[in-house]
């Protein structure tokens, strides 16, 4: 039981404050020598001394008692503290009922599959436990009580299935403590020159997308997260709009806002589902230009892109209709285009002057457009990973001076050129690309595929994506991250030891692709197995069904199995074994019931032998042969020899009776 | 191995709430009517949750509370696991008790407030074992048995008796937790047993007088503590180690006891007339008292009862003949 305690304690260990792990230590080894005998329980006033200071200390030690690692932490301290408090076998239960909920807590910090395999084991062990408790003292065989409590767990486990796939999910009742002091990860809402950069440098996935039809195109894949529409003087740094500004977003069951009429869908649709890890943030990720989607506490924003009312803390699945063709705002207000045109006065005068000088010498802004990228792709930019920092007017230094520079370099400074020359322009960050799964039909996006890109606005067709790094590094969108930093061995640099660094060697790649295929699946289908899966689930393969119904279908399929449990724990071990001799010897009296020679209840081998042995002088022999060969079998040795004469014996028997 | 042995548990862990009400007991007499062996199957065990497995279905509750307003699928799975879990433990605690077989063993007289011992024997057949069964009539002291390697295993049991006459133990109550404690199986089987309660023996009235019926000399009879030297036999343990002939084992090297006779001389009755002034059970007592007294000093003695008259013998079957008489005198 204490080995069941301490695995189960185990993984906490990374979270717990240090004094707590040494608490657990100390009681277990209080606990054993208690066993041993050599010390007995604590009194009363030391248990009271320990109860009191194990609360202060989980309040202290997290500055809070309210939230989910403080409640986690007191959960530990209780667990142990019983230890030296067990007497009775109610306390012994009690241990191991906070022995289940422990493990229960480890699955609201980790859900992979490792962890719940080992979950598993540590279950098997407390159930062993419990087993334990309730067998008799001379009936102790650890290795057998843990081999039952597997068997048990096995047998529970369909049942679990059904009531996993059918038991209806419902919203949560009341708002409860989540893990605190979360780092929040992936893109942020402010862009400022080597912020991307930084975040490529790792190797965490950032969600998948599994797509209904084929895979579009890799260069078509910018998977479009936020709109940085204001460039913030003080800081340098591309911004989100100001909240407000946009009105109301396009969200299920609320009213219209007014503007969906400026999206245009054409050509064909794309449809996938995205299954999104927790980042902490509110922003959403799809490919422009989306559908309104039918997802509660979600809002389609007025720049195009998904907003989560809720921080997204845990895994956050998505279904999504894309159309990669398409037309937005074939009309700007004035207002939008003074917003959309505005530069901080005052800062990167080179650039400006630039900027009008270029607009200058355009026929329109298309013109301008093209007239800036060629720019970028002849004036000696290079797309790095290690770009040199830049201090004071950024864009100015980056366009006149380092000119080595990321993607937020090049779409930053992309978008400041265009307002500067009165064109409507925007950054958009994101991901870009993604690690095509064929076999699974998904694409995995990791932190290292976040880009940053540019949207012009052009008179009579709307916003359009134009993406300044394809001209330096066309790799960069074709193909990925990796190639296009392929010379400057930068790509993971400072990542230890990663799968991801081992792309060029193709065995490791395809081990790489079904772990990750494997782990898409425990994601979307385990974990991410929300009330709207469980719901298209059920559509799919019952209808539609009400919820009584529902209820009536998991109430017989558990009771279903259950039965089949039953008949298998009823029958199986019912019928008696027979030793092989027994089987042999019962088969030869078959043989000669069906030759009207029934046995007697009752009668013994030899007189059985005797008896139709005078009814029939024809057989005698050969029945003779069998009695002496069981005999001798059964009462005498029991070696595989005499097993094989009874054996031969029989069969002769049986030519004889066919003859 | 099985063994068995008495374990005392804890009062509140068994059924005592549950009084058994006449209607209820005529019920179970029509289900399980009285038999020698009776085995046991689904018509004759019941199961209920005990006060753990309802503590343990609260935390199931609590789990998939939590993994609704977790919203998180994998304390789902394990809440779901558990309740699994729960249901087959009601099924192998069914299937610990389901098959066994028991029949009914000796039964040992015994005296009015002592306990008397019943043997019962549990069978199982086919390969299936029992683990942790716990068998008796007192719910707070059962007997602990395991039925794994043996195919049989006898288990004895007291029932304390009050009062003398014929003591019927009643049902008597098998029931297992076994494997998780979460559930209580259990069956009320009346395996029609019975045993004697001789009255308690109560010290008390003078030796009855001897009655010599002539004077000629008694049968000569062997008796310990006589004085009269009268031959020698082969040692058994539980001799006192001061009959040992130590010459003989010098000589033979094959250790001897010494025997002493004595003349038996008296022929006792006990008689109920000699006790008067008391009342029915107090004489029974003192009667009971003289005939083991008697017993052991190995006189012959007869008894005399209103309506009933034994003649002087002595031995073991004596002694429980008169014994049986003094049970059941007057006894309806």
């Amino acid at each position: 039981m204490l080995a069941a305690q301490a695995l189960v304690i185990l993984p906490h260990i990374a979270r717990l404050p240090i004094w707590l792990t040494l608490l657990c230590l100390g009681c277990g080894f209080w606990r054993i020598m208690v066993f041993r005998g050599r010390w007995s329980f604590p009194g009363k006033w030391i248990k009271t001394l320990f109860v009191v200071g194990g609360f202060l200390g989980v309040g202290f030690g997290y500055g809070t008692l309210l939230g989910l690692e403080p409640w986690v932490g007191i959960l530990i301290v209780a667990f142990v503290l019983k230890l030296l408090e067990m007497h009775q076998k109610r306390d012994a239960y009690t241990v191991i009922v906070l022995g289940y909920f422990v493990a229960l807590t480890e699955f609201l910090f980790e859900q992979s599959i490792p962890y719940t395999l080992y979950m598993f084991l540590c279950v098997t062990l407390i159930t062993a436990a419990l087993i334990g408790l309730n067998q008799t003292r001379f009936n102790v065989k650890p290795w057998q009580t843990i081999h039952k409590a597997f068997g048990m767990l096995l047998q529970s486990i369909p049942l679990m299935l059904v009531l996993f796939i059918l038991f209806p999910r419902i919203s949560p009742l009341w708002t409860v403590p989540l893990q605190s002091d979360v780092a929040k990860t992936g893109v942020s809402d402010t862009l400022s020159p080597g912020d991307i950069a930084q975040l490529v440098q790792s190797d965490e996935l950032a969600f998948r997308a599994t797509f209904e039809g084929s895979i579009p195109a890799y260069s078509d894949l910018y998977w479009r997260g936020l709109v940085l529409s204001y460039f913030e003087a003080d800081d340098q740094a591309w911004v989100q709009e100001r909240p407000g500004l946009y009105g109301r977003t396009l969200s299920k069951g609320s009213p219209s806002p007014g503007w969906e009429g400026n999206m245009e869908y054409l050509g064909e649709s794309v449809n996938y589902s995205i299954l999104m890890e927790p980042t902490n943030r509110n922003w959403m990720f799809s490919l422009t230009l989306p559908e309104a989607i039918d997802t509660d506490s979600v809002g389609l924003v007025r720049d195009f892109r998904f907003f989560s009312f809720r921080e997204i803390r845990s895994r956050f699945r998505y279904e999504l209709t894309s159309f990669l063709d398409y037309r937005t705002d074939r009309l700007l207000s004035e207002f939008w285009r003074y917003r959309y045109t505005l530069v901080p006065r005052g800062d990167n005068p080179r650039t400006k002057q630039l900027a009008q000088s270029m607009r200058e010498m355009s026929r329109d802004p298309e013109d301008f457009v093209a007239r800036v990228l060629r720019m970028y792709a002849q004036d000696n930019f290079a797309y790095t990973l290690r770009p040199p920092t830049l201090s004071g007017n950024t864009i100015d230094e980056f366009l006149f001076d380092t000119r080595r520079g990321f993607c937020e370099h090049f779409a930053g400074s992309f978008v400041y050129l265009m307002r500067a020359g009165g064109v409507p322009a925007r950054v958009v960050v994101g991901y870009q690309g993604g690690e095509f799964n064929r076999r699974a039909n998904y694409v995995a996006v990791y932190q290292f595929d976040a880009h940053a890109w540019a949207e012009v606005w052009l008179e009579g067709q709307g916003w359009i994506r134009v993406d300044p790094t394809t001209v330096v590094a066309p790799e960069r969108t074709d193909r990925g991250l990796e190639s296009a930093v392929e010379g400057e061995e930068t790509f993971l640099a400072d990542v230890g030891l990663s799968l991801m660094k081992f792309r060029s060697t193709l065995w490791i790649t395809e081990l790489r692709l079904q772990i990750s295929a494997l782990n898409h699946y425990w994601d979307s289908w385990v974990v991410g197995y929300t009330p709207t899966v469980q719901m298209n689930l059920i559509t799919r393969y019952l209808g539609d069904v009400d919820r009584k119904t529902m209820g009536l279908v998991l109430l017989s399929a558990f009771f279903c199995i259950l039965g089949i449990i039953a008949l298998f724990l009823f029958l199986k071990r019912s019928q008696l074994k027979l030793a092989p001799i027994e089987k042999e010897y019962l088969g030869f009296c078959k043989m000669l019931d069906k030759q009207n020679l029934p046995r007697r209840i009752g009668e013994g081998a030899i007189d059985y032998a005797h008896r139709i042995g005078l009814e029939r002088p024809d057989l005698k022999l050969s029945i003779d042969a069998v009695t002496q060969a069981y005999i001798s079998a059964n009462f005498i040795d029991d070696e595989p020899d005499n097993i094989q004469a009874l054996r031969r014996a029989v069969r002769a028997m049986k030519i004889r009776i066919f003859a | 191995m099985a063994t068995a042995q008495i374990e005392t548990i804890s009062a509140n862990e068994s059924l005592q709430g549950l009084r058994r009400s006449k209607r209820f007991n005529r019920w179970l007499k029509r289900r399980m009517p009285p038999a020698n062996s009776m085995t046991l199957d689904q018509r004759k065990i019941f199961i209920l949750p005990t006060r753990q497995g309802i503590y343990f279905a609260a935390l199931v509750c609590a789990m998939v509370l939590a993994g609704i307003n977790y919203q998180n699928s994998l304390v789902f799975a394990l809440a779901f696991l558990l309740a699994s879990l729960f249901m087959v433990a009601m099924l192998h605690t069914f299937r610990n008790l389901s098959g066994l077989t028991l029949a009914a063993g000796a039964a040992r007289p015994a005296f009015a407030g002592e306990d008397a011992e019943f043997t019962i024997v549990l069978k199982r057949l086919g390969d299936r074992t029992y683990e942790a069964l716990q068998v008796g009539w007192n719910p707070a002291a059962m007997t602990l048995a395991d039925l794994i390697e043996d195919q049989e295993l006898r288990v004895k049991s007291y029932v304390s008796a009050r009062t003398r006459g014929r003591l019927n133990p009643g049902r008597l109550l098998i029931q297992t937790n076994y494997p998780l404690g979460l559930f209580r199986a259990w069956s009320w089987v009346d395996l029609d047993m019975m045993t004697l309660v001789y009255p308690r023996p109560v010290p008390g009235g003078e030796m009855p007088s001897a009655m010599s019926t002539s004077d000629e000399e008694g049968e000569l009879v062997l008796r310990d503590g006589a004085e009269d030297f009268y031959g020698l036999r082969e040692y058994q343990p539980g001799d006192p180690i001061r009959h040992i002939a130590w010459k003989a084992y010098a000589r033979n090297e094959v250790l001897m006891t010494k025997q002493f006779a004595a003349y038996a001389d008296r022929r006792v009755w006990l008689d109920w007339e000699q006790f008067s002034g008391l009342d029915r059970e107090a004489r029974l007592s003192r009667l009971c008292f003289w005939v083991l007294q008697l017993n052991s000093s190995n006189d012959e003695y007869g008894l005399r009862l209103p309506g009933v008259e034994i003649d002087p013998s002595r031995g073991e079957a004596h002694r429980d003949a008169v014994l049986k008489t003094l049970a059941l005198f007057e006894v309806k």
